[in-house]
């Protein structure tokens, strides 16, 4: 069987937060699976998921953290920021007060990350352009007075959703590049594994030539 | 009658929780009268948790079911402090990869662990939960009103989850259905007895030795279709694809929205292979009577008058984003099986387990671990 050998040589911590319904899940499952799930049930908590992707030549793990939105979970959610390396902040282009609950979702990514942790700013259900209650200039321009990254994304379509995932691992990448994130701090969110066959009972790959590291 | 703000609040939150329980089963899908009809039943089921919690030895809760979560959040704390006592490997080595309690803990307690991936386990914890009696269970009998006193707004659930409790803990329940079927007769005691069995038939060395063994069948088992694999196979087809499926994963699309199950699912598997080794033993056991083999062969929680949804008869979970054609053998004609068959049934053989995750890197460290935690799931009193 076809085995690929998990040699990355950065582990990223995502987190996605935002409203109820705005359709983190989704993002996540399209990013992960490359697929649309209709009726996804109701995140309790958090779920995870992970994809391997590549940054100027690097390979990435992008570990996951999709959190439940609902109010009700909103004080465990809180325990999931430690440590992120990026954060996807999502709202519904259709549904006003998801976008207009951002800045409670911003003070707590602001508060409980670290200074360096890339926020990136989704609006989601760009297909439903018939339904939309929010202007991408309107979003774009909060995004910029906030120092986010900005795109309209649809789980649906798939559309912009890799780039949202990318995008954020790109910016991550160059501040690790520049030094302006520190890989020894605690909390970094990211996890420098010199390339070495990872799951060694999984892999029969030789050993594959070392990267440079970039820090 | 009429209802507060609080109480619709409240109602609104079940309507929420209700697709959480069970979010995957068949049944419970869509908007079919039958699913709609169903679903409350099971909202009762899913919310006294804490006698899960009981069960795993937190201290005598009180509804987890509430708005602000601060009960479950109060439990998962004892949960921790538990695990850090009780098992200090297992628990350090979750704080080296940074995973609270909480994240693994909420979804179990919540949905009185049918946040599980696979059916076969939430039917093996069930098992679990029914067979143990816990020891507070009459305490919480005596004292119905002093939760029912701070309830308030929660009269209905209250009454829902005492009902459920009675049916669940009550052991006149249990003798009374006894009686309706002799055949499948069984007692509290005779449930202990079952149970020093279990910790009794399975010292560490062998479940090492059937773990090796289970790997490499496991291994030959991925050139073999799993999908055409027998019911009665069921479980080996669940764990031959998860070997196939880790190993699947490559750099991309290597995620799964459910991967938080890979640290679940090798307990599941474990805790399975216990449950099948316990019953294997049994059947070479001369002494053990033609009963207890029986006993095994159908779970325990089907006997429950509570449990006797025609719903439960039908097959496993099945989650609609990872549908496939469905297996032969897996169901009957008429959609429905017998509990029997529902119990070996495999998990859907297209669950990903998901790519190996921080926790999976280091799976033979853990593995110890998990088995350590899987060994108390059956030892706790």
């Amino acid at each position: 069987m076809a085995t690929a050998p998990y040699n990355y040589s950065y582990i990223f911590k995502y987190i996605i937060i935002g409203d109820m319904g705005v359709g983190k899940s989704c993002l996540l499952h399209q990013f992960t699976e490359k697929k649309f799930m209709a009726d996804c049930p109701h995140t309790i908590g958090v779920e995870f998921g992970t994809r391997i992707i590549e940054v100027s030549g690097q390979k990435i793990k992008l570990q996951i953290w999709d959190t439940a939105g609902q109010e009700r979970f909103r004080a465990v959610t809180r325990s999931y920021y430690r440590g992120a390396a990026g954060a996807l902040m999502v709202y519904d282009i259709t549904r006003r007060s998801t976008y207009n609950h951002l800045s409670s979702w911003l003070t707590d990514a602001r508060n409980l990350t670290n200074p360096n942790t890339v926020i990136i700013l989704i609006g989601n259900k760009a297909d439903l352009e018939a339904q939309r209650d929010v202007t991408y200039e309107e979003a774009k321009q909060f995004a910029e007075e906030n120092g986010l990254l900005f795109l309209e994304a649809s789980a649906k379509t798939g559309e912009n959703v890799e780039d949202a995932f990318l995008e954020a691992a790109k910016k991550i990448y160059q501040n690790i590049q520049d030094g302006s994130l520190d890989l020894n701090a605690a909390e970094s969110g990211v996890q420098h594994k010199p390339s070495a066959p990872q799951g060694g009972r999984l892999t029969s790959e030789p050993q594959p030539q070392k990267e440079g590291c970039g820090c | 009658m009429r209802y507060s703000v609080d109480d619709i609040t409240l109602f609104r939150q079940i309507a929420l929780d209700l697709q959480r329980s069970f979010p995957t089963h068949r049944s419970l899908m869509g908007d079919s009268p039958e699913a709609i009809e169903a679903r409350p039943s099971f909202s009762g089921f899913s919310l006294p948790s804490q006698d899960t919690a009981l069960r795993l030895g937190t201290v005598k809760g009180s509804e987890l079911f509430d708005l602000n979560l601060s009960k479950v959040q109060h439990q998962v704390k004892v949960f921790e402090q538990l695990l850090k006592h009780r098992k200090p490997t297992l628990s350090q080595h979750l704080e080296s990869v940074g995973l609270l309690s909480v994240h693994f803990v909420m979804p179990w307690f919540l949905t009185l662990f049918t946040s599980l991936p696979c059916w076969d386990s939430v039917l093996a914890v069930w098992d679990f939960i029914i067979l143990h009696d816990p020891p507070s269970a009459q305490n919480e009998n005596a004292l119905p009103s002093s939760s029912e006193k701070d309830s308030g707004g929660r009269g209905v659930l209250s009454r829902v989850l005492h009902m459920a409790k009675r049916f669940l803990l009550d052991p006149i329940n249990r003798q009374r259905e006894d009686k309706k079927s002799s055949s499948v007769s069984w007692s509290p005691a005779s449930g202990r007895g079952i149970r020093s069995k279990t910790s009794a038939s399975l010292t560490q060395v062998q479940i090492r030795a059937r773990r090796r063994s289970q790997h490499r069948s496991g291994t030959v088992g991925n050139s073999t279709d799993v999908a055409t694999s027998s019911s009665s196979d069921g479980r080996r087809s669940c764990r031959s694809n998860e070997n196939f499926k880790r190993s699947d994963t490559g750099p991309h699309g290597g995620g799964s929205r459910r991967s938080n199950h890979s640290l679940i699912q090798p307990l599941r598997v474990r805790s399975l292979r216990l449950l099948r080794s316990n019953k294997d033993s049994m059947k070479n056991t001369p002494n053990s009577t033609s009963v207890l083999p029986q006993r095994f062969a159908r779970p325990l929680f089907l006997l429950h008058p509570l449990l006797q949804h025609p719903l439960l008869q039908h097959p496993p979970l099945r989650h609609p984003s990872l549908r496939h054609p469905s297996p032969p053998g897996h169901r009957s004609r008429t959609g429905r099986s017998t509990p029997g068959e529902l119990f070996s049934m495999s998990c859907p053989p297209n669950i990903r387990p998901g790519s190996p995750s921080a926790m999976s890197e280091s799976q033979h460290s853990s593995d110890e671990a998990r088995g350590e935690l899987k060994r108390s799931k059956f030892t706790y009193h």
